[in-house]
């Protein structure tokens, strides 16, 4: 589903039902086949039981259900465990979902309206004003400059060449062009991060059927194989952290490149979790496509655009194709799945076979790497 | 029983899973892991305050804790600033925890 900025008219659940709909169609299954059901919940709208209420609404009855949660890795993270349902001989057919209706609106909302929340954040680090997600990533991105020696001129290239992609991509949110120049001129928010390296909340929403390779050929698509997987996950308050500037990515980038037995020099399309720019440099960093620390003059000596030499977040990545709720990462897993099968349109590359996915949750604290080929 | 400190505070050690857990007095100093400055308040209980540092002091002790640095403007932080604790006593009784330029 493309995003929109405005949840006018929308609900959740009927996201969930049109975009599970059409995940079935394109893969050529009936509702009676597709006896696995994963779903990432809706961030603005927690109630319990969602793979159930899901299941009653498309009249589906897994034998397998649950809700998926580690944040921003939940769709990443949906898919290998998707993988082992079906190899443990559970099912055979696992639909995931996700997506909300939402905006900036209901995603600042005053959090007296959300239910009460046991967490350490709310004694140790709320009385001091944190601005949720964006003040974690700020204070990596300063650690790093810091350590490192980063610029913000590299931080922003990220924004710019995704934004490039996203004017490729029809269903992308946001389309204007957008200079290293302009980003670096857009307000400060949290320093030292800009407006137009911060994802922005919006409506929309994602699904996509992992199936057993008997049933790959149901499918009109070319099916896109999961070939390695990996996960590690830490905590979500920085100050438990030991170092901020790396993230559990260097352990489960490598599970999934060993376990797929290729490596990041081998990878076609890198398709991975961007809420921040400078999430995207410690990914690179971590996943070993650079040496740790040299994110920044990486990220300035390649081209990331679908025409350049290291095509990254090909559909514009939430920075700019958008972000709804937990289904922001829904679209780094369904981009490399379209550039896999060859339905990129004016994005695609002339030839993709092996993809790095990721998903990141919290701050960078839940981490699920995936090697998707054909 | 193990010699680790131990924050925030846990029901019991999570390094020994020990239940005896001592309060330390420690001394106050500590330097700037790092920070931001926040400039749009997410809360109108800190609207008054932008822009404020929002930071992650390291202890001398070891330890890192969730913070502001107040007593210098947000332009004057610097990552790994010396720094000491001072006391922002809040009406409701609760006094937090900050650092100032040491």
């Amino acid at each position: 589903m493309a995003p929109r900025a405005s949840a006018e008219g929308l609900s959740t659940m009927g996201i969930w039902a049109d975009v599970s709909r059409r995940a079935m169609l394109d893969a050529g299954l009936a509702p009676s086949e597709v006896d696995g059901l994963l779903v990432a919940p809706p961030v603005v709208d927690m109630v319990a039981m969602w793979p159930s209420h899901l299941g009653e609404y498309l009249d589906i009855h897994p034998r397998y259900a649950n809700t998926v949660d580690l944040g921003g890795a939940s769709a990443a993270g949906m898919v290998w465990r998707a993988a082992s349902a079906i190899q443990s001989g559970l099912c055979r057919a696992v639909l995931c979902v996700s997506g909300e209706a939402s905006d900036v609106e209901t995603f600042y909302a005053p959090r007296a309206k959300r239910p009460t929340q046991q967490l350490p954040l709310r004694e140790f680090e709320a009385p001091y004003g944190p601005m949720g997600a964006n003040s974690g990533y700020a204070q990596i991105a300063m650690r790093h400059m810091h350590e490192f020696g980063t610029t913000g001129r590299q931080l922003a290239k990220v924004a710019v060449d995704q934004r490039t992609n996203a004017r490729a991509n029809p269903d992308a949110l946001y389309r204007d062009p957008l200079t290293v120049d302009d980003v670096l001129s857009s307000p400060l928010i949290v320093d030292p991060l800009h407006l137009y390296e911060i994802v922005r909340p919006c409506t929309g929403g994602a699904a996509f059927v992992v199936v057993s390779a008997d049933l790959a050929g149901s499918s009109a698509q070319t099916p896109a194989w999961l070939l390695g997987a990996g996960e590690a996950t830490r905590g979500v308050m920085l100050a438990q952290v030991e170092s901020i500037t790396t993230s559990p990515i260097a352990q489960s980038a490598p599970l999934a490149f060993e376990m797929a037995g290729v490596t990041p020099g081998d990878v076609d399309l890198v398709s991975v979790y961007d809420c921040y720019t400078i999430t995207v440099v410690v990914t690179l960093e971590d996943a070993g496509f650079c040496e740790k620390g040299r994110g920044g003059p990486f990220v300035e000596e390649h081209d990331l655009t679908y025409r350049g030499d290291l095509p990254l977040n090909t559909h514009g990545g939430q920075l700019s194709f958008g972000q709804p709720g937990l289904a922001g990462g829904m679209s780094h897993v369904t981009e490399a799945v379209r550039q896999l099968q060859g339905r990129a349109g004016e994005r695609q590359l002339p030839d993709c076979e092996l993809a790095f996915v990721n998903g990141n949750g919290g701050i960078m604290s839940e981490q699920s790497s995936l090697v998707l080929g054909v | 029983m193990c010699d680790t400190y131990v924050f925030y505070p846990r029901p019991y050690c999570p390094h020994c899973l020990s239940e005896t857990l001592t309060w330390r007095a420690v001394s106050g100093r500590g330097r700037v892991y790092t920070y931001t400055v926040v400039r749009r308040a997410m809360h109108p209980a800190f609207q008054p305050d932008v822009p404020y540092v929002f930071a992650i002091v390291e202890l001398e002790e070891g330890p890192r804790v969730e913070t502001n640095v107040v007593g210098c403007a947000p332009e004057d932080v610097r990552v790994e600033m010396p720094v000491k604790a001072v006391y922002d006593r809040t009406a409701a009784g609760i006094a937090l925890l900050k650092f100032e330029p040491a």
